[in-house]
């Protein structure tokens, strides 16, 4: 997986174009599995206020 | 019959309200929460395959955050207690004390904070610095578009200057993804949908504020 995206100019020389997007996946999946592990934890784990 | 004192005290306390959102930062916030969420339909779903003509819709949208941000940031600074949003050593210490008390090292539990906790502060920053880089380094790409008031010109910057703003522009992007992610689902635990509340219809109970607030740390009248 490329974490940015390139393209070569007129004169051959490599530039950025920016992000990779195939990067969006990456952070769905970073915000889905905080979300989980976090609900998990407060469900099973995390001690109870009185 | 009369009720006895501390009945009455307990009703008034969930009857009570208390304004925790003025009506015109409700409005920002929306305002600003639906700009952040027309930008990145209007530029990931076209990534996704979903083609329209995304380009006007998105620097409007653009232009319509950059205005509400700076109206809530001199709404901030001139009208507001900005003092609060502050992270000080008391956030710190609260932050240590949570953890604390949350890997059970400590059965203390920690202060409630004042009006806005360390993690509302902290998740208020990240939205603030991210969403700067993207207004400044979208505002630069405005020289790349035609627009009613001028035409556009992609030789202000070399490639390798337009390089790096794509990659910010993009990495913000990115980043709000998670954030957003992260922000809906905090917005949305049962422990924390009064918070939602006071930013739809403004209020809090007194006893939530008891329940959930340090009088001393946030006073209100």
């Amino acid at each position: 997986m490329e974490l940015f995206r390139t393209s070569r100019n007129v004169y051959g020389q490599e530039t950025l174009e920016g992000m990779s997007w195939e990067l969006i996946w990456v952070f769905v999946a970073v915000g889905a599995a905080f979300i989980v592990l976090h609900a998990a934890y407060r469900l099973f784990l995390a001690p109870k206020r009185k | 019959m009369n009720r006895p004192v501390s009945e009455r005290t307990s009703a008034a306390a969930v009857s009570e309200r208390i304004v925790r959102h003025a009506l015109t930062d409700r409005v920002l916030h929306w305002l600003m929460a639906a700009g952040v969420l027309i930008l990145l339909g209007t530029s990931l779903l076209p990534i996704l395959g979903w083609q329209f003509p995304w380009v006007t819709a998105h620097w409007v949208s653009g232009f319509a955050l950059t205005g509400a941000v700076l109206f809530h940031a001199l709404r901030a600074l001139f009208w507001k207690d900005i003092r609060s949003m502050f992270i000080g050593n008391a956030d710190l210490r609260d932050v240590l004390a949570l953890a604390r008390f949350n890997m059970r090292v400590s059965d203390v539990e920690p202060r409630r904070p004042g009006k806005y906790s360390p993690a509302q502060k902290l998740i208020h920053h990240a939205f603030t610095g991210v969403v700067l880089v993207a207004l400044v380094t979208g505002a630069i790409m405005m020289a790349k578009i035609d627009t009613p008031w001028w035409d556009s010109n992609q030789y202000i910057l070399s490639d390798a200057t337009w390089g790096v703003i794509y990659v910010l522009h993009g990495l913000t992007a990115l980043l709000l993804i998670t954030m957003v992610m992260a922000h809906v689902y905090f917005a949305l635990r049962p422990e924390k949908l009064l918070f939602t509340r006071s930013m739809i219809l403004g209020w809090i109970t007194r006893k939530e504020y008891r329940a959930y607030h340090d009088p001393e740390r946030w006073q209100v009248k």
